[in-house]
Parts: structure tokens; C-alpha cells; sequence
């Protein structure tokens, strides 16, 4: 059935506002925010745009909204349509004092509020093309959400007489010279902030937008994870620090002075941005310009429906990018590769030479599963990109010559570079100290003592880099309701069997037992294999001639996305300098937090369900795959996974399945699990506990006790009146 | 342990000789070609002498492999030694019903019924015989699922002679 044409002209600009809110987004922010909310004007059909914390943010955000319009166009806002949402019901009562029309749409018909449904598709859709070309990862949405409403109010569109929207608004053209590719290098210009005057005057950074507040472009610091505004920027319109097949290709030393995008002259004079559907080859930057709202070219490859799904296709098949935007890429290698290099590579190439393609390393395992295809029932290939936790992070395979996990973020830690500096020169002054400095024996406990060696700082700094690349945290200002748990280093040295070193290790934790329940924790309790089931499943496997797989999920607690809302002090040593009085917002778990076994269990086990595992009802450590003919079990206890099951191929494609989602380790057929040594005989297999009854025996100084057949003495069962036991320390 | 006395010091180290003595011991899982459930319950009537309460266990094989067991102290005193068994066998039907559910899930099979051996007549006959009976009058509540579960005939309780 379609729907009744409204027959409702507006006249002037806010006689009618349509608003919506988009989310949650299933990725926070860089800066923190999983909603937004557009308030589209239905006369100008111009957008305003609000990034949203949480959706209760709708009702503060509409005050500042109504306030800016109102001061600013002396118009009062007449009527706003909605849906009924939680978010618009306490606006209503809002409305009703002050005289607006509240309109409603009908249950679950969102159509009826078309135009702001079709702004959101527009500005998800084409706000991924801004990622998806730049390579910037999918934290950075806010920015291209943004940049992208920004350009949707100044392109020309066919409804307005190919005048813009902002045109029409302000009665007066937009200025185009302003405008840059999206996600390109740029050079700010930042002698204002440096500390001495031997410090550069420009960093690389990368374009983010357009600044709302400023006349002035928001340059992202890739290195201090740090956003200047600055309207004195040169800009590398061609070169995209994120794009790492880039980074073979020389860049252009020439420096670009900033001029007008080539193309703009066209747009305005011409109907050819109406008249084209794909972006021109010849236009890169036209790639940065969405087309205009009444005929969005819609990707045609695009197998996703949901905005959210279509966020995860590119992050799962990474190859996604090139099938749908062929042009983009062509030009993109074209420019870099006519372009007559000098010998400067980008800064980018230059901090981290290899991993070239890491997009085309991580499709192979996911399209090695389709090979599956044929074999009956369980379908192995399994559309990741509809699975909402799915990060770029962790897409990486775990084999051990994929690059780093750093490697894909290109993080310098500010610390750390003076930091090293400074313990090198200390070092030089004095070499009998190095040694000491450098390779410490013990474990220390306190912060301060282990900054004075290289090890553990290196130590620290990875540790930090991987927690940050997980996106385990974003910095908030502190609030006094806030509950702040406390952080701390834990020390440890991994020593090889025969004694010597094999590395440092710090841990950052959260001070778990400052948590308050109800407040930044509910529920801890986490469910772990019964003994009694893994003796059956070991039973069955062996008489079903089965192998027994066991896999080590690394930092499997880091994996877990916390519901509460969890603040932590900023890590010791590690204290950003330009905000050091705010505080760690936790997205991900930590060791150390009451609710970090649960969070990570909980996760596993939406994956595992996700991609067809069913949780038995009896022992919810259990999962169970089977379509009839293969059958498949999986116990987890904790971080330790055992997976066994009657086709071993297709075993084979579950750990890579798991691994595309997981860092972790296949460690092959079991040989020690949870302190149970685990041997293949003959008849069958043996269960010791060799070494852990050895440990306990050393421990207690009774390695050398007289045997016993008996626990207990069988004569002396009752407690006797007997003398308390002295201490014997 | 709020008050050690010398005993527990000498029962402690007792049990760290066990260790030693058992350090070699293994748990043998062995490749069978049954899938059925079996298990096995016996009671040592009041044989705490501290407080008479008494001792039930039970051991439950899965082919030829035993997957579960238990002996411990019962939570309450048994006045005829029947009444032990009878709690002892009700414990170990619970693990078996636990442990047949699991088969389910596992989507393993039952040929059969699973069987529980008990070497008490009279517990076997409380069983199968559903009456009132003076002396079984306080046994509690829960003990007497195992009733509804014999009637259904979905677990058979075998006598075993000793």
C-alpha cells in the first residue's frame, strides 16, 4: 500500500523540522559517540547534524539546536515530526509549553517519515564511501558524518534549480574554494603550539572536516592521536596516510599549494553532477562529494540492507572497497604511481615499511571457507559482516609472520620518544649502569621503579599500544559522580625452560576492588566447563576416533565490550598531556575488572552463536555445531578453548573462522589443559596431573615424604580433644 | 580453618603422602564401543563417628569410562541404613539424569535406559513401591524425585548383590 501524499507545503524555513536519531552505532567514536541525531528543515531540506553520547542527549541537543536557529533566522520552529521514540517523549511535554506542533508518525511506519529516513541512508552510505577511500578505520565515522552533512548543505540539487541547500537557507552561495578531499595528508601549521623553537612547524596529519565553530580545517595527528584546528594548512589531496597500498607509492615532494578543487567550476556551472551516477575517474576529489540527494548513486554491489551491516562489510572482506569503488582505486594508484617520485616516501611508508596489502591478506581465510560451500549442511561460510562486534582490529590473521597488530595503527606514543632518548643519553654517561638499566632480573611492583629500565618501559609501551589500537578506552572530563577506578602496572618476566629470559611483560589492570555494584558492575559471575563434561566429550572423542584441538585466545579479556559504564584513572606514565585531568572511559574490558570474565564469555559465546553453535542447556560452556551428519563440540573454560568434532577440514575452518574474529593460537592436539596433562595411548588417552601434584609437593618440602596408599588414616576418623597447632613459623 | 590442632596438621601432610603415594596415577580414558550410562551407589551407614551421619557415593561410567563420581558425608542422619542407600541412589540419579541430558545435547544416542546398581534391596523396593510407609515418613521431599523417574521408566535401579 503506499501512502497518502501529505498534500503539506511549508512556506518558510522551520515551519516544519523532521527529526531522527541514528544508532547505536556499533563502534564508539574516536571522540566517544554512538548516535547522532539530524534535524532536516522541511522547506531548505538543509541538515544540522549532532553526534550523541546517549540517546537521552536528544532533549539537551534540541534546545542548543532551536536556540542556534531561532537567534539565527528570527523564525520560531512551528512543528517538528518524529516517531514516537523514548528520546522524543520527553521533548513532547517540552513542545506543548512552548506552542510547537508535535507530529507523529504511525507505529512502525517509519515511511511516513521518509525524508529524514533517506537523509540518514544517504549520509551512512555515502559518509563509508568517505572512509572507504580515505582507509580511515570505522572509529573515525563521527568525522565523515560531519564532513558529509557539510557537503550535502552545499551541493547543488535538482529539486532546489540546482541550487544548494545552503543557498537556499542563507541567500547566498556557499564558498567551494574551502573545500578538501576527506582523509587526505595535510600539513597544519603549528608553531603557536610547539614547546621550543627547534620543534617542527608542521606534523602530518589527516584532513577530518571541516571545523563547525571555526573558519578552520580539523587536522588529525596520527601520531599524538591529537585534533588541531587550523585554517593555515597545506593539503595532499592525493595521498591518504591511512591507505596502506600506499605506502610503496612514492609521494610527490612538491608541495601542493592549496588551490580550488579542479571541478568545482563545472559543478556550479553545469548539470553534470545530476546527470552522472558514478564518480568521474577523472575527478578525485569528486569522490569526496556525495551526489546530490535526489539521486544518490547507490553502490550497486552493496549486499548489505542495514546501515550497521553495511558498516562491517568493509571492515570483514576488505576487498569489498576495490569491487565497489574500481575508479577510485585506479586513480588513486594512478596519481601515485605517474607522480615523478623523489626519493621521500610518505611518513607514513617510512615509520612502517611492510604490510603492504594488509586488506588482500585478510580476505584468503574468509574465502578459503567457500570452498566449504559444497559440503551437506552446516554452512561455514558465514557472513561476518552482518556480525555487529566485528572490528577492524581484529581481522588480522594470527599466524606469526602477519605484521603486528600495531602495525595497522600508526601510533607513535608521546612518551615514548623522549623517554627512550633520554635513558640512551643517561645510558652513554654511564655504561656499567646500562647493563643494569637494561636488563633487570627482577619483577618490580611499583611504577617508578620500573621506568628506570628500557625493558620493562618498552614493555609498557606496547602494552599501551595494544590497548589502544583495541580502542580499550577513550578520554572523558571528569565528573564527581563518577566512580574511578584505580589502574596499576603488574610486572612479569617470561622466562624460557631453561631458566633464561624470554620477555618482559607488563600488564596495565584495573584496580577491580574500588568497583562499587550496581554502579560500574552487575553481574560477574562467568560459566565454566564442568569437569564431569569434559571427561564425556573426551570419552566420545576417543571412541569416535576424533582429534581433540585446543586453542589459546591471546588477551582473550581484552576482547569483552563492558555494558557499564566503567571510568579509570589514565594509566601511570602514560598520562595524556593535553588532557590530564580527564579519565578513562572503558569500552573494552581489562584484567583486573569484576566483570571482565563474564564480558569476555559473553562475547565469545554471541560469536559462537552467531555462526551457528547452539549453547547446551546443561553445561553452558558447551557449544554444540551440527547439521546431522557433522557434528562439532567446543568447551571453553575461560580463555582455554577445546574444539573437537567427526570432519576434520571443516574443524579446520572453524579455528579460522574463530581466529578471523579472535587472536588466537591453534596449539594442535591437546597436551595440557587446565593443569591436566593430557597423552594419547593405545587404548586411548591418560589424564595426569603429574607436574601440578610435583608443584604442590615442592611447595609443601615433601617431595621426599613417605608414601601413602589411603588419604586418610582409617583408625582415626573421629576429632579427638587435641592441643592447637603451633604456628610453625 | 579458625582453629587448627595438631590432628589437622598430621591429617594435612597425610594427604600430601597420598599425593606422593598416587603421583604415578592416571586417569584412563579408554576408546569403548558402548554409549550407554551406567552407575553404580552404595552408602556407609552412619559411619561418622563424630555425629553418625552417614557416607553415600556414587560412580557413573560412560561405556567403559567412569565420567563422574562422588563420596561425602550425607546432609542428614539416616535412621535405617535403607534410608541411606536410598538417599546415596537418589544423588546418583540426579547425576545421571544430569549426565543423560548432556548426552542429548550432545546429540550421542541412548541405546537404553540408563541402569543404576544399587546392593540395597530395601532402597530398590522403596523405589518401585510408591506407598506410604511410617518409616520413610521423614525422609525429605527431594529424595523422592527419583520415584517419578523409575515410574516413567526412563533410569532402571538394579539390585547388586555383594
Amino acid at each position: 500500500m503506499s501512502l497518502r501524499p501529505t498534500g503539506h507545503k511549508t512556506s518558510a524555513p522551520l515551519e516544519l523540522i523532521f527529526s531522527d536519531v541514528w544508532g547505536p552505532a556499533p563502534l564508539f567514536s574516536s571522540d566517544g559517540y554512538r548516535y547522532f541525531v539530524i534535524f532536516v528543515d522541511a522547506h531548505t531540506k538543509y541538515i544540522w547534524y549532532y553526534p550523541l553520547v546517549a540517546k537521552s542527549d536528544v532533549y539537551s541537543v534540541f534546545h542548543q539546536f532551536q536556540t542556534l536557529v531561532e537567534r539565527q533566522f528570527s523564525l520560531k520552529i512551528k512543528s517538528v515530526q518524529t516517531d514516537w521514540g523514548g528520546e522524543y517523549r520527553k521533548l513532547s511535554t517540552f513542545f506543548q509549553t512552548i506552542g510547537i506542533h508535535h507530529r507523529l508518525i504511525c507505529p512502525h511506519t517509519h515511511e511516513q517519515n521518509g525524508t529524514v529516513e533517506r537523509r540518514h541512508t544517504h549520509i551512512v552510505e555515502t559518509g563509508l564511501t568517505l572512509l572507504g577511500q580515505c582507509k580511515a578505520p570505522f572509529r573515525f565515522w563521527n568525522y565523515a558524518f560531519d564532513t558529509l552533512v557539510y557537503l550535502i548543505n552545499r551541493m547543488p540539487t535538482l529539486v532546489l534549480d540546482n541550487r544548494s541547500l545552503f543557498d537556499c537557507l542563507f541567500q547566498r552561495s556557499p564558498d567551494y574554494t574551502f573545500l578538501r578531499t576527506f582523509g587526505c595528508l595535510c600539513f597544519p601549521f603549528l608553531r603557536p603550539y610547539n614547546n621550543h623553537k627547534l620543534d617542527f612547524r608542521s606534523s602530518p596529519c589527516v584532513f577530518f572536516g571541516y571545523s563547525s565553530s571555526h573558519l578552520g580545517y580539523r587536522c588529525f595527528d596520527i601520531e599524538s592521536h591529537r585534533m588541531y584546528i587550523s585554517c593555515h594548512v597545506r593539503f595532499h589531496e592525493h595521498v591518504f596516510p591511512f591507505d596502506k597500498s600506499e605506502q610503496i607509492a612514492k609521494v610527490s615532494t612538491q608541495t601542493h599549494t592549496p588551490s580550488p578543487i579542479t571541478i568545482l567550476p563545472n559543478l556550479t556551472h553545469s548539470p553534470l553532477f545530476t546527470t552522472q551516477n558514478t564518480p568521474h575517474p577523472a575527478s578525485a576529489s569528486a569522490s569526496a562529494l556525495p551526489s546530490p540527494p535526489t539521486q544518490t548513486p547507490q553502490p550497486p554491489s552493496f549486499p548489505c540492507r542495514s546501515p550497521h551491516a553495511s558498516l562491517f562489510h568493509h571492515t570483514v572482506a576488505g576487498t569489498c572497497c576495490s569491487s565497489v569503488f574500481p575508479a577510485l582505486h585506479h586513480k588513486v594508484l594512478d596519481s601515485s604511481g605517474t607522480s615523478s617520485g623523489s626519493s621521500s616516501a610518505s611518513f607514513y611508508s617510512a615509520s612502517n615499511p611492510v604490510s603492504a596489502d594488509s586488506t588482500s591478506t585478510v580476505s584468503p581465510p574468509l574465502a578459503a571457507t567457500s570452498s566449504l560451500a559444497s559440503s551437506p549442511g552446516i554452512n561455514l561460510v558465514v557472513d561476518l559482516s552482518a556480525y555487529p562486534l566485528h572490528q577492524d582490529t581484529s581481522v588480522i590473521p594470527p599466524s606469526p609472520a602477519s605484521p603486528p597488530l600495531l602495525s595497522r595503527h600508526p601510533m607513535v606514543l608521546r612518551s615514548r620518544q623522549p623517554k627512550t632518548a633520554n635513558m640512551v643519553s643517561s645510558a652513554a654517561a654511564n655504561t656499567a649502569a646500562t647493563q643494569v638499566l637494561l636488563s633487570p632480573s627482577s619483577e618490580p611492583v611499583a611504577f617508578s621503579d620500573a621506568d628506570k629500565y628500557v625493558a620493562w618501559h618498552d614493555a609498557m609501551c606496547d602494552e599501551i599500544k595494544a590497548l589502544r589500537s583495541n580502542h580499550t578506552w577513550s578520554l572523558v572530563p571528569f565528573h564527581p559522580s563518577m566512580n574511578v577506578v584505580g589502574s596499576r602496572w603488574v610486572y612479569r618476566i617470561k622466562r624460557r625452560v631453561d631458566g633464561s629470559i624470554d620477555r618482559y611483560k607488563a600488564r596495565f589492570v584495573a584496580r577491580g576492588f574500588t568497583q562499587q555494584e550496581g554502579i560500574d558492575y552487575s553481574e560477574t559471575f562467568s560459566p565454566v566447563i564442568k569437569q564431569a563434561t569434559v571427561r564425556l566429550v573426551f570419552s566420545i572423542a576417543v571412541s569416535r576416533n576424533w582429534k581433540i584441538h585446543q586453542l589459546d585466545i591471546h588477551n582473550a579479556f581484552l576482547n569483552g565490550v563492558l555494558t557499564e559504564e566503567v571510568y579509570m584513572k589514565q594509566p601511570p606514565g602514560f598520562v595524556d598531556p593535553t588532557f590530564p585531568s580527564r579519565v578513562c572511559r572503558l569500552h573494552k574490558s581489562l584484567y583486573g575488572l569484576k566483570q571482565a570474565p563474564r564480558a569476555w564469555y559473553t562475547r565469545l559465546s554471541d560469536f559462537l552463536l552467531f555462526i551457528g553453535f547452539i549453547a547446551s542447556k546443561i553445561d553452558t560452556s558447551l557449544f554444540i555445531l551440527s547439521d546431522g551428519t557433522n557434528i562439532f563440540y567446543l568447551l571453553v573454560y575461560v580463555d582455554d578453548i577445546l574444539l573437537t568434532g567427526n570432519n576434520s577440514a571443516m574443524l579446520h575452518h572453524l579455528v579460522q573462522l574463530l581466529s578471523s574474529e579472535f587472536k588466537l593460537r591453534d596449539l594442535g592436539d591437546v597436551h595440557y589443559f587446565l593443569g591436566i596433562e593430557v597423552q594419547s595411548t593405545s587404548m586411548g588417552l591418560m589424564l595426569r596431573h603429574h607436574k601440578y601434584t610435583l608443584d604442590i609437593l615442592t611447595r609443601a618440602g615433601m617431595t621426599t615424604c613417605k608414601p601413602v596408599d589411603t588419604p586418610v588414616s582409617p583408625s582415626k576418623l573421629a576429632i579427638q580433644p587435641n592441643h592447637p597447632f603451633s604456628d610453625p613459623i | 580453618m579458625h582453629a587448627p590442632i595438631d590432628s589437622h596438621w598430621v591429617a594435612v601432610k597425610r594427604i600430601l603422602r597420598y599425593l606422593k603415594g598416587t603421583i604415578s596415577y592416571g586417569f584412563h580414558i579408554t576408546r569403548g564401543t558402548s554409549f550407554a550410562l551406567h552407575g553404580f551407589t552404595d552408602a556407609d551407614w552412619a559411619g561418622s563417628i563424630d555425629d553418625r551421619k552417614s557416607t553415600g557415593s556414587y560412580l557413573v561410567f560412560f561405556g567403559q569410562t567412569s565420567i563422574s563420581w562422588k563420596s561425602g558425608k550425607q546432609r542428614t542422619v539416616a535412621r535405617p541404613s535403607t534410608e541411606a542407600e536410598y538417599k546415596a541412589l537418589a544423588d546418583g540419579t540426579a547425576e545421571v539424569i544430569w549426565l543423560q541430558y548432556l548426552l542429548t545435547d550432545l546429540q550421542v544416542p541412548s541405546v537404553s535406559a540408563p541402569t543404576i546398581w544399587c546392593d540395597n534391596l530395601g532402597a530398590t523396593y522403596l523405589l518401585a513401591n510408591p506407598i506410604f510407609h511410617a518409616r520413610t515418613k521423614h525422609v525429605e521431599v527431594d529424595y523422592h524425585f527419583v520415584r517419578d523417574w523409575v515410574a516413567k521408566k526412563e533410569i532402571q535401579i538394579r539390585f547388586i548383590p555383594f
